[in-house]
């Protein structure tokens, strides 16, 4: 288990991508805590738009979006050799059984469920990163 | 066995076959009167013949006489004509034997007596020509012409019989004609009666197999209206599944936006917030956690009722599996100062197969119940083996559940009191699950518990070895 600091995401770019305002705030001023640098999109085309134009460390993502759902966007990311390398972190409300799978399976590299207390999105998001080499290699433990 | 043909022959049937019964009557009884017509002419000929042989005999012995006669004493003696004359009185007397008379017809007895009367009449004449050796010359002429005379009478006799017995033989056509038509008719009947059942066997037939065509009909039709009901069922069942996915999906994601303002006060992130107003937000949170436990408890029942539980069937390791209850579950016991126990059956298997998180589910929820429901005294988590089966048993000292409780303690949002409450915490949904999770892996769970004395919830699931 790896302690969280204020500072363990310093230097990193993350884009958050999420249509509920509170989802995306809360999740946002969190990894600004954090030390992030955060940039939003509140749907899978804005979100896009953002990966491929700056081209973060890490995706976290919804799934379900107006306009373009996380589904179709993972799609495109992963298509695109630039921005297949991204990892990507779905964070979704859905808790129906095999959603998990299909995350996996459209190149997610995780999986984090709706609701999350503050404590729980940042132990949960340290511990799939620390799976992750490249990434690893860039946590600031306290 | 009747009233069952009375029911299945139609009328047709009915009718056709009493005329056939009716004709082949009838034809059976001109056959035996034409039979017996038959018999009756054959005697009546038979008794013609048995007349005619001694007429025919008298005949011939009295053309003998004439030839006698005739030759007189150049050919003849005295003693021949004597002989000749006693021949003719010996057929006499046979033809008026009683016997012979009673079966001659008027007509021959009258033919038998003028004869007779004439043969009388010559004696005289027989005896003179006799006495004269046979010599008497106007004496033979005179018997010839007479005995000529006698012999015609004679003859009459087989006219009469010949015209009787060309009668007869005409009857006799007739009579076989009779016979042959009715034996036509008979074997015409029976060929009618063969037809008719042939033409009700087919008529059966056909409508046995128009019924099997409407059946078959009706069970398409059926099997149609059944693949749409399915179709629907599917439809709906598919359509309810959605609806759990959105509507759970709609809860959490506000529930995410409380749980995590709440967080971000509490931590001082977001603003500042004094302690009261951190006891508030700690107060937020649980009721969050809870509404978020409804959530998912709810979200559990409607699957497993659905049908969409998917159980996992991977193999785990029982000592770490039972470890890993028995340590969540031991701070929640150490908070109430309670003993906590767990023992597992060395005969057991190390690795079973199953599904681990719903076996966790059920443990988790008969382990905290028991400690919440238990004040003093100890709770424990025995694993044990039963025949084909492994075992679940939460055993604890606490207050008991009466026994009328125990009937309802598994039914939704139910708790001891009966009351649709929360008094007790948690989500009134435990039992339901850890009930509807052991039915889905084909187990039982048996409660035994005296107030006063606490309870034993005992989960039996079917042992499958890793």
């Amino acid at each position: 288990m790896v302690e969280i600091s204020e500072n363990i995401f310093k230097g990193w770019l993350v884009v958050v991508i999420d249509d509920d305002p509170g989802s995306l705030d809360v999740a946002s001023t969190l990894l600004r805590y954090a030390g992030a640098t955060v940039h939003t999109a509140q749907n899978g085309r804005e979100g896009l738009e953002l990966v491929q134009h700056i081209k973060p460390h890490l995706v976290i993502s919804d799934i379900s979006m107006p306009v373009m759902d996380g589904w179709e966007m993972i799609e495109h990311l992963k298509r695109d050799s630039v921005t297949a390398p991204i990892p990507i972190i779905a964070l979704t409300a859905h808790a129906m059984v095999g959603d998990r799978q299909r995350a996996i399976a459209a190149g997610c590299h995780n999986y984090l469920n709706k609701p999350l207390t503050p404590e729980d999105f940042l132990t949960g998001l340290v511990n799939i990163v620390t799976d992750i080499p490249d990434l690893a290699l860039l946590l600031n433990p306290s | 066995m009747i009233s069952r043909l009375k029911q299945t022959l139609p009328r047709w049937a009915w009718v056709s076959a009493l005329v056939v019964l009716l004709m082949f009557a009838g034809s059976l009884q001109s056959f035996i009167k034409a039979f017996n017509e038959r018999t009756a002419i054959t005697e009546s000929r038979e008794d013609a013949f048995d007349t005619l042989r001694p007429f025919q005999r008298l005949q011939r012995e009295i053309l003998n006489v004439s030839v006698v006669v005739a030759g007189g004493q150049t050919s003849f003696t005295v003693d021949d004509l004597q002989l000749q004359r006693d021949i003719v009185a010996s057929r006499y007397f046979d033809l008026n034997l009683g016997k012979m008379r009673t079966r001659l017809s008027p007509e021959l007895l009258n033919v038998l007596d003028t004869s007779e009367a004439q043969w009388n009449d010559l004696q005289a004449q027989l005896d003179q020509y006799q006495a004269s050796g046979l010599a008497d010359e106007a004496a033979r002429v005179a018997l010839t012409t007479d005995l000529k005379s006698m012999e015609l009478t004679v003859n009459n006799a087989d006219n009469i019989h010949a015209i009787k017995l060309d009668q007869l033989d005409k009857r006799l056509v007739g009579t076989e004609d009779k016979l042959y038509e009715a034996q036509v008719l008979s074997i015409f009947l029976l060929m009618l009666s063969i037809v008719l059942v042939a033409a009700w066997i087919i008529l059966q037939l056909r409508a046995s197999s128009h019924q099997l065509a409407r059946t078959n009909e009706t069970l398409q039709q059926r099997t149609i209206e059944l693949d749409q009901i399915n179709h629907e069922l599917e439809k709906a069942n598919r359509l309810k599944s959605e609806f759990l996915a959105t509507m759970s999906h709609e809860l959490r994601t506000p529930l995410n936006s409380i749980l995590g303002y709440t967080g971000l006060l509490k931590m001082g992130i977001r603003g500042k917030t004094d302690e009261e107003g951190k006891e508030s937000l700690k107060a937020v949170e649980a009721s969050s956690k809870h509404l978020l436990g409804l959530i998912n408890d709810i979200l559990d029942i409607a699957k497993i009722e659905a049908g969409r539980m998917e159980l996992a069937d991977e193999p785990f390791d029982l000592n770490s599996l039972a470890h890993d209850w028995s340590s969540h579950l031991k701070v929640l016991a150490d908070k109430k100062g309670l003993e906590f126990q767990t023992s597992i059956d060395d005969s057991l298997p190390r690795t079973l197969r199953g599904d681990k998180e719903r076996l966790t589910q059920i443990a988790n929820n008969l382990l905290s119940n028991a400690i919440k429901f238990t004040d003093k005294g100890q709770v424990a988590l025995q694993i044990g083996r039963e025949n084909g089966s492994w075992t679940i048993q939460v055993t604890d000292t606490g207050k008991g559940i009466p026994p009328d409780a125990q009937e309802y303690i598994f039914d939704e949002f139910r708790q001891v009191d009966g009351n649709y409450n929360r008094s007790q915490g948690g989500t009134g949904l435990g039992l339901a699950i850890v009930r509807k999770l052991t039915q889905a892996m084909d187990g039982t769970i048996q409660l035994n518990s005296k107030l006063g004395q606490g309870s034993t919830f005992l989960v039996k699931l079917p042992l499958k070895e890793g």
